[in-house]
């Protein structure tokens, strides 16, 4: 059975005419990483806001389908409930630091401290955390005096300190260079590994195509393509839909064109150089 | 990774010195005593007698300069204006003894003790304040009004009132500089400085409420409401029997310093 599943969801937010969400209907299993990528107004924060529960009990508007998290309607859930059980890491990493903790160390404890963890087991834990995002130098800063890439991974650590289940993380990466981008992504896969549930939105293609296990395509509110990674990132339709699709699949796609097609289309710098090794 | 800092959170929270050490309750309940004490007796002595054991207290805690520096921006103009609008005020009344000639304005000593005593009392009551606010950390105070049974939800609205404030300073200050870079006039006299502060008021609100509403479910994402129990990272020391035997002794003088002014009123009447 599905752990989160949503059947002709659509939603408008307060105050606008157009729906954000259009008759989605897509389903998440335990312990896999999904990725949602797509353009930007295409639904995907709005995806992660309904999955996470502040729709409908944050932001009211009109919620219509039917949304269901662990069995029970997302109507149903109480919040606080909520988020033990899924943690949300969102864009800005500017409104995601408390505000009343002086310390980073403190910063991500703050999770643990409302779930009630003991203290031996809540410092542990954080220090864990801090030496996995490699945020280890900064914990004796003053998080409000941190830079939008350091508040990032801050905020990040937080949530991955309280354990969730499942995890919701919206465009982690935006505020970090490529070498943090890199680090943030192998602590996801580490996460997966310890069978987690992730559903991450971001851009950078190339990086969702090394990791993640299913790829969800939003458009205009609505799923216009989903399945599995290597499935949906060399349909050709996606490409014809101008959507990102990594550069090495462009470049099978183009091979195809020209008449001198690899034996699959590659979605990884190393399945690239296979399919060429293999071609001699 | 500094694990000594990490560990440090297992002790209580500790800073190595008796007066800061003392619980943010005891240290309130100390400073509040004494601050209205010195507005019940009304003298100058008394005002004398807290702004040094403020500088006393200064000294020991290392906030000295901190403390005499704003002290100092209160005291001095409050001694000179009460003295000079009591003597305009009082100094004509007949029977008035003359003190000393500035300029030649002759001065009175009643006059000139009445200003003393407000000035004093003022300054004796600052010091206390001070004293305290330079050595408590708002953050250890909502963390013992929380001992005490103040919800979490209300110490966090006090303390990112705080952190706001300070944000909204920092953005301000972010404004002003990009205006600057675009050539608008933001240094000169009151009214220039105005003229380019007033617009930056609507941007500086509007971020702040939209930023309230994203911090609000980042605090939700950290479970901030969730009801089944609430743990501490840093955790006050318990509160030793002499501690409370210091809080005992400044209520006793704020009761003794009642009665002392009950008893000088009754007297002259």
């Amino acid at each position: 059975m599905s752990f989160i599943e949503l059947k002709d969801v659509s939603y408008k937010y307060p105050y606008t005419k157009d729906f954000a969400l259009k008759d989605v209907n897509c389903s998440f299993e335990k312990g896999k990483f999904y990725g949602i990528i797509g353009e930007n107004g295409g639904g995907k924060t709005t995806l992660c806001n309904l999955i996470r529960g502040l729709i409908p009990h944050f932001y009211l508007g009109k919620l219509t389908g039917e949304c269901k998290i662990e069995g029970k309607d997302i109507r149903d859930w109480d919040t606080a409930e909520l988020s033990s059980k899924i943690g949300y890491v969102f864009q800005n990493p500017f409104t995601q630091i408390s505000g009343i903790k002086s310390t980073v160390f403190e910063e991500v404890a703050i999770g643990l401290e409302n779930l009630g963890v003991p203290k031996d087991e809540m410092i542990e834990r954080v220090m864990k955390v801090c030496e996995q995002l490699d945020i280890g130098h900064l914990i004796k800063n003053n998080p409000n005096n941190l830079s939008g890439g350091q508040r990032q991974r801050v905020a990040f650590a937080s949530i991955i300190a309280m354990d969730t289940d499942t995890l919701v993380i919206d465009e982690p990466t935006s505020q970090l260079d490529p070498e943090g981008t890199e680090n943030v992504f192998k602590i996801i896969e580490s996460l997966k590994h310890s069978n987690k549930t992730i559903i991450l939105v971001e851009h950078k293609i190339d990086l969702i195509a090394q990791f993640c296990d299913e790829i969800l395509v939003m458009e205009n509110g609505s799923v216009a393509f989903s399945g599995p990674t290597h499935e949906v990132l060399t349909k050709r339709e996606l490409f014809e839909h101008k959507a990102s699709i990594p550069e090495v699949s462009k470049f099978g796609l183009a091979m195809e064109d020209a008449g001198k097609p690899l034996s699959a289309i590659p979605i990884t710098i190393e399945e690239a150089y296979e399919l060429i090794k293999e071609r001699g | 990774m500094d694990k000594e800092f990490a560990y440090s959170f297992k002790d209580y929270v500790k800073y190595g010195n008796g007066f800061k050490d003392l619980n943010p309750i005891s240290k309130l309940t100390i400073s509040l005593c004494l601050g209205i004490a010195s507005c019940v007796i009304h003298r100058w002595q008394f005002g004398i007698f807290l702004f040094f054991l403020g500088i006393i207290l200064a000294l020991y805690t290392r906030v000295f300069d901190r403390f005499i520096r704003s002290l100092l921006v209160i005291a001095i103009p409050l001694l000179l204006l009460t003295s000079i609008m009591r003597q305009l005020q009082y100094g004509h009344v007949e029977g008035n003894t003359p003190i000393f000639k500035i300029f030649g304005w002759q001065w009175y000593k009643e006059p000139f003790i009445a200003s003393m005593d407000i000035a004093w009392y003022i300054i004796g009551f600052s010091s206390v304040l001070l004293i305290y606010f330079l050595n408590t950390e708002m953050k250890d105070l909502m963390l013992a009004l929380e001992n005490r049974g103040v919800t979490h939800v209300a110490s966090y609205i006090m303390l990112s009132s705080m952190q706001s404030i300070i944000d909204m300073r920092k953005s301000a200050n972010t404004i002003l500089e990009s205006q600057k870079a675009r050539g608008i006039e933001t240094d000169g006299n009151v009214i220039v400085r105005m003229k380019a502060f007033f617009p930056t008021l609507g941007p500086i609100l509007l971020s702040a409420m939209s930023g309230t509403e994203e911090k609000a479910i980042a605090m939700d994402a950290r479970a901030f409401s969730h009801d089944g129990g609430h743990t501490y990272l840093r955790v006050l020391r318990p509160i030793p029997v002499w501690e409370y035997v210091i809080d005992a002794l400044a209520v006793l003088v704020l009761i003794g310093s009642i009665v002392y002014a009950i008893m000088s009123s009754m007297h002259a009447l």
